[in-house]
């Protein structure tokens, strides 16, 4: 490990004329969270190991909403939500895998009925494909005996 | 899963699970009344079942899950990891 990975912005992809396959979701607490972070360099190095042609949304991405709509304050939720939803269509997203359930749900469940219509997955169902196509070998350093 | 470790469920679990806490915002907020906090709770579930690492696919569940292992005293028994690292370590990538 310790090869510096490079993590492109859908901007940057966009403005190179490429359309990656899926865009990693990150949240509030992979980008800012200095635990978290550590997730998110994980799964990026995994997305880059697979060979995964993907994107961040960098700055552009915003809270996706859910503690305000949780909280009750669908305003400030629907506010969110148009944001997020202008970006991601501008850029026509198509896939997106979030590091986070509570984004996930509300890409996934909540944001169609806004016109964010996109296919969601969570980070673990991505492992566990990638693992089932054979673009990930995990067999090196198993385990062992350890729940 | 080519992970060889034996993966053990809480006994609370699936429909029955119960929420680390962060879902009805103890992670933002002040207590609600009660005698217990919600993660000290869900971390007995978790420690009951006597893990080396306990696995979460959501960071604020880490969070949570993290202070409780650290209200036990167990933090240098038992890691919390996400799913995405324990992979990660397994393909030699962290």
């Amino acid at each position: 490990m310790s090869t510096p990975i490079h993590v492109p912005t859908m901007a940057q992809m966009i403005a190179s004329g490429e359309v990656p396959e899926v865009l990693f979701w990150v949240g509030c607490s992979g980008s800012f969270d200095d635990r978290a972070k550590k997730i998110t360099k994980a799964f990026a190095n995994i997305l880059t190991q697979a060979n995964v042609s993907f994107a961040v949304l960098g700055s552009e991405e915003g809270c996706s909403g859910d503690p305000a709509k949780r909280a009750g304050n669908e305003f400030l939720f629907q506010m969110q939500a148009a944001q997020n939803i202008m970006v991601l269509n501008g850029y026509d997203v198509k896939n997106i895998v979030t590091g986070c359930p509570h984004c996930f749900n509300t890409i996934k469940n909540e944001y169609p009925e806004l016109g964010g219509n996109y296919n969601v997955i969570h980070h673990t169902q991505f492992i566990n494909n990638l693992i089932k196509d054979g673009k990930l070998d995990i067999a090196k350093n198993l385990l062992k005996g350890r729940k | 899963m080519k992970l060889d470790a034996e993966l053990v469920e809480m006994k609370r679990c699936k429909a029955k699970g119960l929420c680390c806490g962060a879902g009805g915002a103890q992670m933002f907020k002040e207590a609600e009344p009660g005698n217990k906090e919600v993660n000290v709770e869900r971390t007995e579930d978790a420690l009951a079942v006597k893990p080396n690492i306990i696995a979460t696919g959501c960071p604020f569940c880490n969070t949570m899950m993290t202070d409780g292992v650290k209200n036990f005293n167990k933090e240098e028994e038992v890691e919390v990891k996400d799913i995405a690292e324990l992979i990660a370590e397994a393909a030699d990538l962290i």
